[in-house]
C-alpha cells in the first residue's frame, strides 16, 4: 500500500449508501484501495429498506424487488456465503381483471397461453411470438448492459470501428433496431387485441418513468430488463427480509474488504486543487480528502449542485438541465389483518407482481392527470405481496401490501402534503377493491410516500424510480448526458456510480460494479 | 385517349375522394391511358375552401406537368408568434430570421443557425429509417462521431427538452414546438416528438433544402390544377357525385364498390385517403391491416368571414395577409396541459390558436376576409358528449372571444363563422342509422407518426389508402401508388401473354 499523501486520507470517496454505492466500495476495497464511503443518512440503503410499518408488519418501504441482480457482483462480493437469502426467485407479474380474469404473465407459456384465450383467442399465440422475440432481442443486447457504454480509452477496443460494424459484431440487426426504435404502446397495439394484457404490459414497460407509453424508443425497455439476465435464470427476487435485508449483506460485506463507513456524514462541496477534485467537503464542516471521488447522488445533484458546475463544458451543462428525472411514483404500504380474496386467483400465483391497469387507454389518462398536475382516479399500480413467501415480515395471520402507483406527479401535494396523502391512499385502496372487494377492511396500518418525499430521502436521486427517463435519449452514451471526451470523466477525478448512469435503474449493483470498474482503470494509466 | 366507359366495363380503378393524394394517383393512372372512376360524395367547393399553405414534391409537379395546368410556387409564407410584450417571426430565411430574434434574445440569434444544421442532419437521417436509433444502443468509441450521437439524442428527446436546452426565449420554444406537432395530437414532452422536427414543413419553415415548394394559392390551388390535369386525360367525364356505401370483397381482396345508389363498379383496385370527410373510413374497419386516423383527427378548425382582417397587435396588416401563419401565445407549457386534457377527453379553454388571413375573391369583394384558425387538441368527443347543437355554438363564441382579445374589433368585424372540424356526428340526430356514426380516431392512444413511412397503406390486396407524408410532400404517394398500380398491370399482361 502506498504511504498516506498529505492531506490525502483516502484513495477514494464514495458518496452514498446504496447498492450501486456499496457495491462500487466493496469492489474497489477488493482490489485493495483504501475507500471511506459517506452516507447522509442515519443508516444506509439508500432506496432499499425494511421498515415496521405497524406493530407487528414489516415490508420493503421503499424499492420491494430486487434484480436481476449482476452476475458478477453478486460472486465476487460472495454474497449468497455471506448471509443473502431469498423469498422468491423468477417473480412474474399478473395483470388483474375484475371480473376474475387475470392474465398470467410469466415463464410457463402455457399459463399464460391459457389466460390470454380467455380474453382474446389469437393473443396467445401471438404472446409467443412477442415472448420469444424479446428474448431474443434481449439476448442481443445483454453485452451492452455489461459493460460500459464507452469502451476505454487505452488497450484493447479503444479504437471505434466503423459505427456500423460494431453494431453488427453487437449482434443487432436492422430489424430488431426498427422494432426497438417503436413506443411500446404501437408495438402491443400491433401484436395484441386484448385490451387488459396490452395495458398491463404498458404499465409494465413505463412504470417508474415520466413519459406515456407512446414514447418513442420505449419499446426496448421491456427488452432491456431481460437484457440483465436474458436466460432468466433468477430473474426478478425478494430478498427474505426485505430489501434492507440486502443492505444488511452489503454492509458485511464492506465490513470484510475493509470500506471505512460513515454514516450522517452529508458530503454538501466538492475539493478542488489544480483543477483536478481533490476531496469533499461535509455539512458538518469537515474536509474528506481522495484523488478521486466516485458520486451516487444523482447526476443533476452531483454536476451542478456540488461546486462542479464551473468546470463543466457548456453543453454537457446545458444537456444536464435537461436531464429528466422528475419522479411519478407514489408509495404506499399497507399492514393487513388477512390475506385479501382475489377474485378466482390462484393462491400460488399471488407471490407474483400483481399489475393493475386495464387498458392502454386507462394508462394515457393516468398520464393525462398527471400532465395537468393531478392524479388519475384510475391509478396504475404494481403490487406485491411479500409475506406471502416471506412470513417472517408479519405477525401470524397477518399480512402486507407493498404498491407502487402512478402516474402521480411531483407538483401533487406541494401545498398540502398531508391531504395529498389522504387523497393517494383512498384512491389506491379503492382501485385495489375492484380487484379484491374484502381488501379494504382488512387494512390495519398504512404507510405513503409522494414523490416529494422520496425526493428527501435519496437527496433528490431517489425521488425517479430509475434515477432519470429511461428514454433513448438518456441511455447509453447520453445517460446522462454525452460527453464529447469520454470515456475520461468530466471533470477529472469525479465519476458518477449511481441509477442515472448506463445501464439505467433497477436494483441490479450494474451501476455500481462498472463505475468500479472504471476508476480502477483510470488509477492504472494515471488519469 | 381514354373515353368516358360506360358504368358496367371493367375498370382499371377506382379512386374515391377529393384529396390530393387520390387525386395525384387519378392524374397518374388517367394520363397513362387507364380507365377510371373517379367517385366523390359532394362536390369540393374549392373557391371556398380553406386556403392551407401546401407543399409538393418538386417531382411530382414535374411528372404530371401541373406547371401547364396552372399550378405555379411561391413563396414559403413566415410563421408569426404574439405574446403579450412582444413578438417574433421565423421566415424561411435565416438571416431574416435571426436579425428579429436578436430583439428578442442574443443567445437565441446565435443558437438559430446551429439548430438548422442540426435539424436538417436529423432530416438527413430520417431517410435511414431507424437507423438514427444505433449510435445510441452501441458501444461508441472515443474517435466516434459526436454528431451522430447527436442526432440520436434528437431522435429520442422531446420537443420541450430539445427547445428548451437550444433556445432561452419561451416565445420561440413555443412557436417551434406547435408548428412542429400541427395535427399530431402529440405532447410536446413526450421522448421521440423531437423527431417531428424533420417534417418537410418545419424543414421548409427553417430553410433546409428539401425538394419541396410551396404552391402558390395553397391547398385549393393544388386542387384546380390537378382537376385541370384530370380534364386533360379526359378522364373528367368519369368523375361522378355519389356516396360510396361499401367495399366488393371477393376472394380475400376489395374488387370494387357499392354505390350508395345500389349501383356495382368493379375495378382490381381501389385508392382511398384515409379522411373521414370523403370515404367509407367505417367500411375500413373491417379490414385488420387498416391505417389509424391521423390527420387532423384532434385538431379543430374555424372558418371565419370578416370584413377586415383582424388587427392583431404587433403584427402588420402587410405580414397578415401575406399568408402568414400566426400562433397566438403559443407555450409548451400550455401545449402540455391542452394535451393531457386532451387525452383525458376535456378541452382547456385556453385555447393554442393558429390562424391564417386569406382574401375572398377580391375582385368582387375587396371587403372580405376569410380568418382559417386551427386548435390542436380538440378531443373529437368530450366527457360532456360529441361536438353537437349548442355545443358547437358555444365552442365557437369561446374561440371567438380569445381571438377579440388579441385583436380588438375582431368580433364586431364578423360576417360568419363555422366550425369545420370536429364535424357534427353523421346521424346523431337521425336515430333511425345509428351504425352510420363513425368511430372517432380510432384509438385514444395517440401514436407518434413515422416520418419515413412513405403514406402509402394496403390493409388488403386491392385497397390502397394514400395521405400526404410528412417526409415527402404532397404528390409522392399518389404517384407512388400509380406506378405500382402500372407495373402490376404490366406483370399481369405479361403473365398473360
Amino acid at each position: 500500500m502506498p504511504d498516506v499523501m498529505p492531506g490525502q486520507d483516502f484513495d477514494v470517496i464514495v458518496i452514498g449508501g446504496g447498492i450501486n454505492g456499496l457495491v462500487c466500495a466493496v469492489l474497489l476495497a477488493q482490489a485493495r484501495k483504501r475507500v471511506v464511503l459517506l452516507e447522509a443518512q442515519r443508516r444506509m440503503g439508500g432506496m432499499c429498506r425494511t421498515d415496521e410499518i405497524a406493530p407487528g408488519f414489516k415490508v420493503s418501504t421503499l424499492a420491494h424487488l430486487v434484480g436481476p441482480l449482476d452476475a458478477e457482483v453478486m460472486k465476487q462480493l460472495r454474497l449468497t456465503k455471506t448471509g443473502l437469502q431469498f423469498s422468491a426467485r423468477q417473480i412474474g407479474a399478473v395483470a388483474l381483471s375484475p371480473d376474475g380474469r387475470h392474465i398470467i404473465l410469466g415463464e410457463d407459456l402455457r399459463h399464460t397461453a391459457q389466460s390470454l384465450s380467455a380474453h382474446e383467442a389469437n393473443d396467445a399465440k401471438a404472446w409467443a411470438a412477442y415472448a420469444t422475440t424479446t428474448r431474443r432481442l434481449a439476448q442481443q443486447l445483454h453485452a451492452w448492459t455489461q459493460k460500459a457504454a464507452w469502451p476505454p480509452a487505452t488497450g484493447e477496443g479503444a479504437r471505434a470501428p466503423l459505427l456500423a460494424n460494431h453494431w453488427r459484431r453487437a449482434g443487432i440487426d436492422q430489424a430488431a433496431a426498427t422494432q426497438l426504435d417503436l413506443s411500446i404502446a404501437e408495438l402491443l397495439e400491433r401484436t395484441f387485441r386484448g385490451h387488459l394484457v396490452k395495458g398491463a404490459l404498458a404499465l409494465d414497460a413505463v412504470m417508474g418513468n415520466s413519459f406515456a407509453p407512446t414514447a418513442a424508443g420505449s419499446a426496448l425497455l421491456p427488452v432491456m430488463r431481460r437484457a440483465f439476465e436474458p436466460r432468466g435464470t433468477n430473474g426478478i427476487m425478494h430478498p427474505a427480509g426485505g430489501a434492507g435485508a440486502l443492505i444488511s449483506v452489503l454492509e458485511k460485506a464492506a465490513d470484510v474488504a475493509g470500506v471505512r463507513v460513515r454514516t450522517g456524514a452529508r458530503a454538501d462541496q466538492f475539493l478542488f486543487e489544480n483543477g483536478r477534485i481533490a476531496g469533499v467537503h461535509l455539512a458538518n464542516g469537515e474536509a474528506v480528502y481522495a484523488p478521486h471521488v466516485i458520486s451516487s447522488l444523482s447526476p443533476v445533484q452531483t454536476y451542478l449542485k456540488m461546486g462542479a458546475e464551473r468546470d463543466l463544458p457548456f453543453g454537457f451543462k446545458r444537456r444536464l438541465r435537461g436531464y429528466r428525472m422528475e419522479g411519478t411514483v407514489a408509495k404506499v404500504n399497507l399492514a393487513l389483518a388477512g390475506l385479501p380474496t382475489f377474485k378466482a386467483l390462484d393462491k400460488r400465483h399471488l407471490k407474483e407482481r400483481l399489475l393493475v391497469c386495464l387498458s392502454l387507454e386507462e394508462l394515457m389518462k393516468a398520464h393525462a392527470a398527471f400532465e395537468q398536475g393531478q392524479i388519475a382516479s384510475d391509478l396504475a399500480l404494481e403490487a406485491t405481496l411479500p409475506s406471502i413467501h416471506d412470513p417472517g415480515l408479519v405477525r401470524p395471520g397477518g399480512h402486507v401490501m407493498s404498491i407502487n402507483a402512478m402516474y402521480v406527479p411531483h407538483r401533487f401535494g406541494a401545498g398540502d402534503p398531508e391531504a395529498a396523502r389522504k387523497e393517494l391512499v383512498s384512491a389506491v385502496v379503492s382501485r385495489l377493491r375492484q380487484m379484491a372487494p374484502d381488501l379494504p377492511d382488512m387494512v390495519v396500518g398504512v404507510d405513503v410516500y409522494l414523490p416529494q418525499d422520496l425526493a428527501a430521502i435519496g437527496d433528490g436521486a431517489g425521488c425517479h424510480w430509475h434515477g432519470g427517463d429511461l428514454s433513448s435519449d438518456q441511455l447509453g452514451v447520453l445517460r446522462p448526458a454525452f460527453w464529447g471526451a469520454a470515456p475520461a470523466p468530466v471533470v477529472p477525478g469525479l465519476h458518477l456510480c449511481g441509477a442515472g448512469t448506463h445501464p439505467g435503474g433497477g436494483v441490479t449493483g450494474t451501476n455500481g460494479r462498472l463505475a468500479a470498474e472504471a476508476v480502477l482503470r483510470a488509477m492504472q494509466v494515471g488519469a | 385517349m381514354a373515353v368516358a366507359a360506360p358504368a358496367t366495363a371493367r375498370l382499371d380503378a377506382i379512386c374515391i375522394g377529393a384529396s390530393h393524394e387520390v387525386l395525384f394517383a387519378a392524374s397518374c393512372l388517367a394520363a397513362s391511358g387507364k380507365s377510371i372512376a373517379l367517385l366523390n360524395a359532394s362536390t369540393p367547393d374549392t373557391a371556398n375552401a380553406p386556403l392551407a399553405p401546401c407543399l409538393v414534391d418538386v417531382e411530382a409537379v414535374e411528372h404530371l406537368g401541373l406547371v401547364s395546368h396552372g399550378l405555379r410556387f411561391g413563396a414559403a409564407p413566415p410563421v408569426v408568434a404574439v405574446a403579450q410584450d412582444r413578438a417574433l417571426a421565423l421566415w424561411p430565411e435565416i438571416d431574416a430570421t435571426q436579425a428579429g430574434l436578436a430583439a428578442l434574445s442574443q443567445h437565441d440569434a446565435a443558437t438559430y443557425q446551429g439548430f438548422v444544421q442540426r435539424v436538417s442532419r436529423l432530416s438527413g437521417l430520417a431517410a435511414n429509417g431507424a437507423s438514427g436509433f444505433v449510435p445510441n444502443l452501441q458501444m461508441a468509441g472515443p474517435g466516434s462521431d459526436s454528431l451522430f450521437t447527436d442526432t440520436a439524442y434528437l431522435r429520442g428527446a422531446s420537443l420541450a427538452r430539445v427547445l428548451g436546452e437550444t433556445f432561452s426565449d419561451p416565445l420561440l420554444q413555443g412557436t417551434l414546438a406547435q408548428f412542429a406537432l400541427a395535427g399530431t395530437g402529440i405532447s410536446p414532452s413526450l421522448p421521440g416528438s423531437a423527431r417531428l422536427l424533420a417534417r418537410q414543413d418545419v424543414l421548409a419553415l427553417l430553410g433546409v433544402p428539401s425538394g419541396k415548394r410551396h404552391v402558390a394559392g395553397g391547398k385549393p390551388a393544388l386542387s384546380l390544377a390537378l382537376e385541370a390535369s384530370l380534364r386533360h386525360a379526359a378522364a373528367a367525364g368519369l368523375s361522378r357525385q355519389v356516396g360510396v356505401k361499401a367495399f366488393v370483397v371477393e376472394r380475400d381482396g376489395v374488387q370494387g364498390v357499392e354505390l350508395a345508389d345500389g349501383t356495382v363498379l368493379k375495378a382490381p383496385h381501389v385508392i382511398m385517403s384515409p379522411d373521414r370527410d370523403d370515404s367509407p373510413d367505417s367500411q375500413l374497419s373491417q379490414f385488420p391491416d387498416a391505417p389509424r386516423l391521423r390527420a387532423g383527427a384532434s385538431t379543430a378548425r374555424l372558418l371565419y368571414t370578416v370584413a377586415m382582417p383582424p388587427a392583431i397587435r404587433s403584427v402588420g396588416a402587410g405580414l397578415l395577409t401575406s399568408g402568414a401563419n400566426v400562433l397566438l401565445n403559443p407555450s409548451i407549457d400550455r401545449l402540455v396541459a391542452s394535451h393531457g386534457a386532451f387525452v383525458a377527453r376535456r378541452l382547456l379553454q385556453d385555447f393554442c390558436i393558429s390562424l391564417h388571413v386569406n382574401p375572398v375573391h377580391p375582385a368582387q369583394s375587396p371587403m372580405q376576409w376569410q380568418v382559417v384558425v386551427d386548435i390542436p387538441f380538440v378531443p373529437p368527443e368530450t366527457e360532456e358528449g360529441p361536438w353537437s347543437g349548442a355545443r358547437r355554438q358555444r365552442l365557437v363564441a369561446a374561440v371567438t372571444k380569445t381571438i377579440d382579445a388579441w385583436a380588438p374589433g375582431f368580433e364586431l368585424s364578423l360576417q360568419s363563422a363555422t366550425l369545420v372540424r370536429p364535424s357534427e356526428p353523421p346521424g346523431f340526430l337521425d336515430q333511425r342509422r345509428p351504425a352510420s356514426v363513425m368511430p372517432l380516431s380510432g384509438s385514444a392512444v395517440e401514436i407518434l407518426p413515422d416520418l419515413h413511412h412513405d403514406g402509402i397503406h394496403k390493409p388488403v390486396r386491392g385497397l390502397w389508402v394514400v395521405e400526404e407524408s410528412l417526409s415527402a410532400g404532397a404528390g409522392h404517394a399518389g404517384i407512388s401508388v400509380a406506378e405500382a398500380i402500372g407495373a402490376h398491370a404490366r406483370t399481369r399482361g405479361r403473365t398473360h401473354a
